[in-house]
Parts: structure tokens; sequence; C-alpha cells
């Protein structure tokens, strides 16, 4: 059957705004970042495992963790990365690297941007890169309270 | 089960770029209407419905599911909607079977649905499912997340891009047997190896499309089932998980893979996959992914016997077991009705109805669906169902 090559499509958008609740574990750990340039996480009694980002719960052993903070050493590995190299629409302008890190000792990844990486030529800086490559924490000098109050350099330049 | 289930009908819309020609209820209606025509049977002979979409920002309604009831048969009847993301139209038809191994419901149909086509902006919409506290603001997207899983592959286990455009070749050439695929393109190896960069090692040719589209099942019990037709495809094992761990980290996805194909495999009597099951349908959207299952659902032991198993052509049409004969997630995506397309596709094949892309003499399938992404604060969820000739 032939189809109008004419048929009527309706316009629209979504435009909205929120404010997200970090809650009482999430509030704290942006909070020591922010004032204290400290990095912590929350360690379950339970299975002994240490999450970062820190969570008010074990989903392990479901137990609560508020109150059970551990501060991590600000350094680590890489675990996983992305070299990017093209634009996602409102997303950073390339070339980044963004990856899972294992902080500390913690027992679960965060993810975060790679910097002070030389992308001037992405498959020679994708040669350098290896999982387990260490890295550190530096803390900016100005802070506002998000997990980008932080970034993450290979540890070895 | 507490009672036997059968697929006694499917129902699928083509899969396109962008449906202009249907609104959403008349989208979905396509689906269910030919779900019914395949069962020959009629609207008032379904008991219950199941519906599955996932985010709903890309039809741009809110809980599109008020929008599609009517058209979809639930009338009068219960209705539920589904959401877990890809794995959607997995989850539906498990709560589909639910409705009727419960016995509760006679004959259920479930139908599922996306159109990604209505937005410019699917990427900036997957954009938007991360943790707003821990994970927002770092680019992640849907392609960035496969290509840091890759990365460890890659490092780990001597996967290379080449194994990865062998899978695209075989998808590709598969989907032009399959009249509802969407990308129905031959394409070489070499073709893939030099298809635009996105993230590398991730290539346009190794990523599914974007679509809209439709599919729609009809689940009947035991008795109602050999009433309405003479091959009724039996839910034989199905099972499920769910993860929050990312990639490097223990308990990662294939684990997860493994724990939601054990439940099915245990409840199918399946203890040698590799010899048991006759075709599979994974839900994979990106190349990387069904090499990743030859070892998570028991075909092989290790990442690197996987790699062989490409090399051999495991999965392809005169291989093995073939994996995606319709030519799978790489060549049709309709999220949310992506998982539920796998299950229909698995019906097919082992009814001896999956035409031109048949698997010949397929009396086992093995249906995967998952969704979700792994990133601080956000799930993996993965489906399995096992599809048979034979009830159990």
């Amino acid at each position: 059957m032939a189809q109008r090559a004419d048929l009527l499509e309706i316009p629209g958008t979504w435009d909205l705004p929120w404010t997200y609740a970090a809650g009482e574990v999430g509030s704290r750990y942006i909070e020591e970042l922010r004032d204290n340039a400290r990095m912590m996480a929350t360690k379950c009694p339970g299975c002994g495992r240490v999450l970062l980002p820190p969570k008010s719960f074990c989903e392990r052993c479901f137990v609560s963790l508020k109150g059970h903070w551990v501060e991590l050493e600000p350094s680590g590995t890489l675990e996983a990365f992305a070299i990017v190299t093209i634009p996602f629409p409102e997303q950073r302008e390339p070339p980044y690297v963004v990856g899972y890190f294992k902080i500390g000792n913690a027992s679960t990844n965060i993810l975060h941007f790679l910097e002070g990486v030389d992308l001037s030529d992405p498959d020679k800086a994708r040669e350098k890169l290896h999982i387990g490559m260490p890295v550190k924490v530096i803390f900016k000098e100005k802070r506002e309270g998000r997990m980008t109050d932080f970034y993450i350099v290979p540890a070895e330049e | 089960m507490a009672r036997r289930v059968a697929v006694v009908g499917t129902g699928q819309t083509p899969y396109k770029t962008r449906r202009r020609d249907v609104s959403v209820p008349e989208l979905v209606h396509e689906a269910a209407g030919a779900a019914l025509s395949d069962a020959q049977l009629t609207i008032r002979d379904i008991d219950a419905v199941v519906f599955g979409t996932a985010p709903e920002a890309f039809e741009g309604v809110n809980s599109p599911d008020k929008w599609a009831a009517d058209a979809v048969g639930a009338l009068n009847k219960p209705f539920m909607r589904i959401h877990t993301g890809g794995a959607t139209g997995g989850s539906a038809a498990q709560a589909g079977v639910h409705h009727i191994a419960s016995g509760l419901f006679d004959v259920v149909m479930v139908v599922a649905m996306q159109r990604v086509g209505q937005t410019p902006e699917a990427q900036r919409i997957l954009g938007l499912i991360w943790d707003p506290i821990f994970a927002a603001g770092f680019s992640l997207n849907l392609i960035t997340t496969v290509a840091m899983a890759t990365s460890i592959n890659m490092q780990k286990t001597g996967l290379t891009e080449e194994h990865m455009a062998r899978i695209s070749m075989k998808d590709h050439l598969n989907a032009l047997n399959n009249p509802y695929a969407h990308v129905r393109k031959a394409v070489t190896v070499e073709d893939v190896l030099k298809s635009f960069p996105l993230v590398k090692p991730i290539k346009l040719l190794d990523c599914c499309p974007s679509s809209d589209g439709a599919c729609a099942i009809i689940f009947a019990s035991e008795t109602r089932a050999r009433k309405i037709t003479p091959k009724p495809a039996w839910v034989i094992g199905m099972g499920g998980s769910t993860s929050v761990t990312t990639p490097g980290e223990e308990n990662d996805e294939a684990t997860l893979g493994r724990l939601a194909a054990k439940n099915a495999y245990r409840m199918a009597g399946i203890d040698r996959p590799r010899r048991q099951i006759d075709v599979v349908e994974p839900y994979d959207p990106f190349s990387i992914t069904e090499i990743g299952y030859y070892e998570s659902l028991g075909f092989c032991d290790s990442p690197a016997e996987a790699l062989r198993m490409v090399e051999r052509g495991f999965g392809e049409m005169t291989g093995e077991v073939p994996f995606s004969p319709s030519g799978g997630v790489l060549c049709s995506n309709p999220i949310g009705a992506t998982a539920l397309v796998r299950v229909a596709e698995a019906a097919m094949q082992v009814t001896g109805n999956a035409g031109a892309h048949q698997v010949p003499d397929a009396k086992v399938a093995l249906a995967m669906g998952a969704g979700g992404s792994p990133a601080p604060g956000s799930a993996t969820f993965m489906t399995a169902m096992v599809l048979s000739s034979q009830s159990r």
C-alpha cells in the first residue's frame, strides 16, 4: 500500500528541572570532598567490602552502613577506559578519557575522567594506557561540592 | 513450573528508522493484530495483557502504557506495564508466563514496543539514565560503557577488532533473510573494520541501529495451547538476574549472564548447552556482546576458547550453534521490544516457522534479554528463556 509522504508530525519538547536529594551518606561524602579534600567510603561490617561511591546500605548483606566511614588513600588503579574522540550531544568536548577506577582499598569502581594524558595522537595514547595502571587523585583548589571536585591522573607522570 | 506454558502466536512489525505512518497506539496495535492472526485467535480469547516499553523519553510521553492500553486489547482486562530497560521484553515475557503458570489466566498477550526514531536525541536520552549524584557529568553513554568493557577484554583475553567484525558480518548476512530486520545490507569484515570509529575500538558497524518497532507474543496454558495450535513452542526454562557491578569488578556482566542462564537451564534440564541447545537469540546490541555470551551461557569454558569459536564460525548459520539467525539486535533494536523479539524468534525457530532464516531441525532455542548499564548507582538486568518443540 502506497503511503502518503505528507503525514503530519506534531512537535514537542520536555524541559524539566529537578533537584536530586543526595541523602545523608551522599551529603557527607561530598562535603568531605569539598571541605576537607578527603576521599571517604563506607565499609560493610558484614562482608568487609569498602564501597566507593559510598552507599548507606550493603546490597549483599542488606545491612545499614550509616556511620561506617573509612578514609581512602587518594590513589588507585585504572580498571577500564575509553578514549572519546567524537562529540556526543551535551557531553564533554573531545578528546577525553573516561574510565572506571579503583581508589584506595575500595572494592568497587568509581566513574571519572582520566586527565593529564597526551591525546594529540589517540591511537598512541590507547597503546600507552593499560588496565591496572596506577593513578592518583588530585583535589581541585576551588571545590564546589561535586564529584568533579577532584580529578584523576596517571601516577607515573 | 506450576503449569506448562507455551507460545501459541507471535507478531512483529518491520523494524525501521522511523514509522511515520503510525502513531504509538497504531504501532503496537499492528504487532498485537499480527500475533492474534498468527494464533488464529480474537481479542476475546485474551485474558490479560502485559505491556513492555523502556525509557519513555524515547516516545516523549510519560507512561506511554496508558496511551497504548486500548490498542493492545486491554479493555476490561487486567493490564500491567513492565520496564527493565533493554531487558523489558524478556521480563514482560516472563510476567506473561507467570500469569499462566500461576493458574490465574489461560491466555495472555505480551506486547512490547519502542520508537527511538521520534527523537533526534536518542543518545542524549541514554545519557540521562545515570545516578545523578555520583555518575552524572562524566559524559557516559552506552557506546563508551561498551568501549570500556571491551578495553578489558582486549587486554586480558586477546580479543581483536577482527573478532568483533566477524560477528557483525555474520549478523548482517543473517538479517538479509529476515523480512522484519532493520539493517539489511551485507557487510564484510573489512567493511566493519573500516566503518566510522565511534569510541575505539567500537565502530559504527559494531553497533545496532535505533529502531521503531513492536512485537507481540501470545502465551497459553497447556490445555488451551494444544487446542490453539498443533505446534506450540513450550517454555521449558527461564531465569533472571540483576547486577550492580561495573566492568573490572568481581561478579561482572559475565556472571550475570551465567546466573540467568543457570536458572533457566536447571528448569529446562540442560546440563550440556552446547549439545542440547540448537539456536540462540542473544541480546547483542554490540558485536562484542555475542563473544562474551559463548562463555557465560556455558558454550565454552574460557574467554580464549570463545575467541577460537569466533574464528571457527561457531555461531554462524552453518556453525555448530547458530546465534542470531534473525540478524539479531545488531540489525534491529526497538529497545523495549528487542528482548521480546528474541523470545518470538526462538519460538519461531523451534516450531519451524522462521522462514528463510530457519535453523534446520531446531528443537531447543535460548532467548536472552539484557538491560540497564554498568555504572556506579546503576544496575544491569538479564533474562533467559528456553523454548522447545517438546513439552517437559
